[in-house]
C-alpha cells in the first residue's frame, strides 16, 4: 500500500510530513506531490503546517491505495487571511 | 645645514599633501557611503531584506531627491525557492518618463537586480502518540459539534477561534509544541547599476567627457520569521551588502571669455574622473505587522520595519523607519486589490565622534505607492 499526497499552496508556505516513530517518511513543501509505501498494523503520523504572510489558499489531498478503512481519502481546503499560521497532527493505522 | 632644512621643508610639504589627499579620499568614501545608503532609501522597498511575496510595480518619491520607479517580477519554484527580477529606475526630480532599457542596454540611473531566495522550514510537532490521540479525540468532538464531516480537515487555528475555552487552550498548547515553527529565509541578490558622468580633465580647453559606468552590487540576507500563537508577527533580518560605485569629482565653475568680446560665460564641470569606491554595509532590520481585529478575522493594516544601515568604509549610519499601510480585506475576507502605500522616514549621519548630522540635514522622507501585478501571480 502507499499513501499519495498532493499539496497546493497559493500565497503561503505549506509543509506536510508523514512520519513513523519520529522518522520522516515523506515531506512535501508548498506545491508538491509524492507517495510513500506504508504497511498494515503500523501507526503513522500525519502533520501539516501553514505559514501565510498574505491572504492565501491551501489544499491537501491524501489517498491510500488500495482503499483502506484505516485512512479514508482526505481533502483539506482552507483559506487564510494575511498573517496566519495553522497546522495539525493526527495518527492513523492501516488495517 | 641648508640641505637639512630643505629636506625638512619638503617632508612637511609632502605630509600636508598626503593629508589633503587622505582627506579628499575620505570625503569621496563618505559621499559614496551616503549615496549607497540613500540608494536603498530611494528604491521602493529597497531596504527590506525579505523580497516581496508578490509581483508588483511601485513608485517612491523622496524628499529633495526625486522619484524612483520599480517593477518586480516574482516566481515561486519547488522546494522553497523563490526567484525574482527587478528593474529600478531613477526618474529624477522633474522627469515625467523613464526608459529603464535602451537599445544599448540598461539606461543610466537604472539598476537591474536578480534575486534568489531559499526557505528553510522543517516544522514538527513535539508530542507523544498519547498526546496526539487525546488531541484527536477532542477534535472529533469539535468536528461533530460543528457539523464537519471529517475531523482530519480541522485546523488547530479553527479550534482556537471557534472552540470551547478548554479546546482553545488545547489547540494553543499543541501548536506551541511545534519545533522550528517559523521559517528562515536566505536571500541573495546581485544587481548592476548604470551611472553616467560628464567631466573634464583638460583645464585648458575644458573638453567635456561623457562616460557611463556599470557597477555591481551584491546583498546576502538571513531572515528569521517571527510568530506568536497562530499569527505571523514579522521578521528579524541581518544583511551584508557589497557595492561598487563611482562618485563625481567636485564641480568647478569656469568663467570663459566669449570670443574676442569683453563678455564672459560660465561653464560648470566636474574636474577629474569620477572616483571608484567599494562600499561594505551591514544592515539590521526588524519588521512588525500590526493586526487589527475585525470580528473573527485578523486583518493586517500596518507594518513597521525599522532598520539600521552601518557603512563600514565610510563610517556612515542610516536609520530608517518605514510604515506600510497594507491593503485591507473586505467583509468576506477577500483582500482588496489596488494601491498600497507607505511612508519611510530616514536619518543619515556620520558615525565618527562628534560628527552627527543635525536632524534637519540628516532627515529624509519617502512616499511609496505600490500596486500588485496579479496576473503574474501564477508564475
Amino acid at each position: 500500500m502507499n499513501i499519495q499526497i498532493k499539496t497546493i499552496a497559493e500565497g503561503c508556505h505549506l509543509s506536510v510530513n508523514v512520519k513513523i516513530q519520529n522518522q520522516v517518511l515523506l515531506n512535501l513543501t508548498d506545491n508538491d506531490e509524492g507517495r510513500v509505501n506504508i504497511f498494515s498494523g503500523m501507526t503513522y503520523r500525519f502533520e501539516w503546517f501553514v505559514f501565510a504572510a498574505q491572504e492565501s489558499h491551501v489544499r491537501i489531498e491524501a489517498v491510500v491505495t488500495p482503499e483502506n478503512d484505516g485512512f479514508h481519502p482526505m481533502v483539506l481546503d482552507k483559506n487564510y487571511p494575511a498573517g496566519a499560521q495553522d497546522g495539525n497532527v493526527f495518527l492513523f493505522t492501516l488495517n | 645645514m641648508k640641505c637639512r632644512i630643505l629636506i625638512v621643508i619638503i617632508f612637511i610639504g609632502n605630509s600636508f599633501i598626503t593629508l589633503a589627499q587622505d582627506s579628499s579620499l575620505n570625503g569621496i568614501t563618505k559621499q559614496a557611503a551616503e549615496n549607497s545608503i540613500k540608494s536603498k532609501l530611494a528604491s521602493p522597498f529597497g531596504a527590506a531584506a525579505l523580497s516581496n511575496f508578490i509581483s508588483n510595480i511601485s513608485v517612491s518619491s523622496v524628499l529633495k531627491e526625486g522619484v524612483n520607479g520599480k517593477i518586480e517580477l516574482r516566481g515561486k519554484f519547488k522546494a522553497g525557492w523563490i526567484g525574482g527580477l527587478s528593474i529600478d529606475q531613477k526618474i529624477g526630480k522633474i522627469g515625467e518618463e523613464a526608459a529603464p532599457l535602451s537599445i544599448t542596454g540598461i539606461s543610466p540611473g537604472t539598476t537591474v537586480q536578480l534575486n534568489l531566495q531559499k526557505m528553510f522550514w522543517h516544522p514538527s510537532f513535539r508530542m507523544s502518540d498519547a498526546q496526539v490521540a487525546k488531541l484527536n479525540s477532542a477534535e472529533e468532538a469539535y468536528a461533530k459539534r460543528n457539523n464537519i464531516d471529517d475531523f482530519l480537515t480541522v485546523g488547530l487555528r479553527d479550534i482556537s477561534i471557534n472552540g470551547l475555552e478548554i479546546e482553545k487552550k488545547m489547540a494553543l498548547d499543541a501548536f506551541n509544541t511545534i519545533h522550528f515553527r517559523e521559517p528562515v529565509f536566505v536571500n541573495a541578490a546581485i544587481g548592476f547599476t548604470k551611472t553616467s558622468f560628464s567631466y573634464t580633465t583638460d583645464s585648458v580647453n575644458l573638453t567635456q567627457v561623457n562616460n557611463a559606468y556599470v557597477t555591481p552590487t551584491f546583498t546576502i540576507s538571513v531572515i528569521k520569521a517571527l510568530g506568536s500563537g497562530f499569527k505571523v508577527g514579522g521578521y528579524f533580518a541581518i544583511s551584508y551588502n557589497y557595492s561598487e560605485s563611482y562618485t563625481a569629482a567636485d564641480d568647478i565653475t569656469f568663467n570663459i571669455p566669449f570670443g574676442t568680446t569683453s563678455n564672459y560665460y560660465s561653464n560648470t564641470l566636474a574636474f577629474g574622473k569620477p572616483g571608484k569606491q567599494t562600499i561594505n554595509t551591514l544592515i539590521v532590520e526588524y519588521r512588525q505587522n500590526i493586526f487589527i481585529k475585525n470580528g473573527n478575522r485578523s486583518v493586517s493594516n500596518i507594518a513597521i520595519s525599522p532598520s539600521v544601515n552601518w557603512n563600514i568604509d565610510g563610517k556612515m549610519m542610516g536609520a530608517f523607519l518605514p510604515v506600510y499601510f497594507i491593503r485591507g480585506a473586505d467583509d468576506r475576507g477577500k483582500l482588496l486589490d489596488g494601491l498600497q502605500g507607505g511612508m519611510r522616514f530616514g536619518y543619515i549621519s556620520s558615525t565618527e565622534k562628534g560628527n552627527a548630522a543635525s536632524f534637519s540635514k540628516g532627515f529624509t522622507a519617502q512616499l511609496i505607492i505600490s500596486a500588485p501585478l496579479d496576473f503574474l501571480n501564477s508564475l
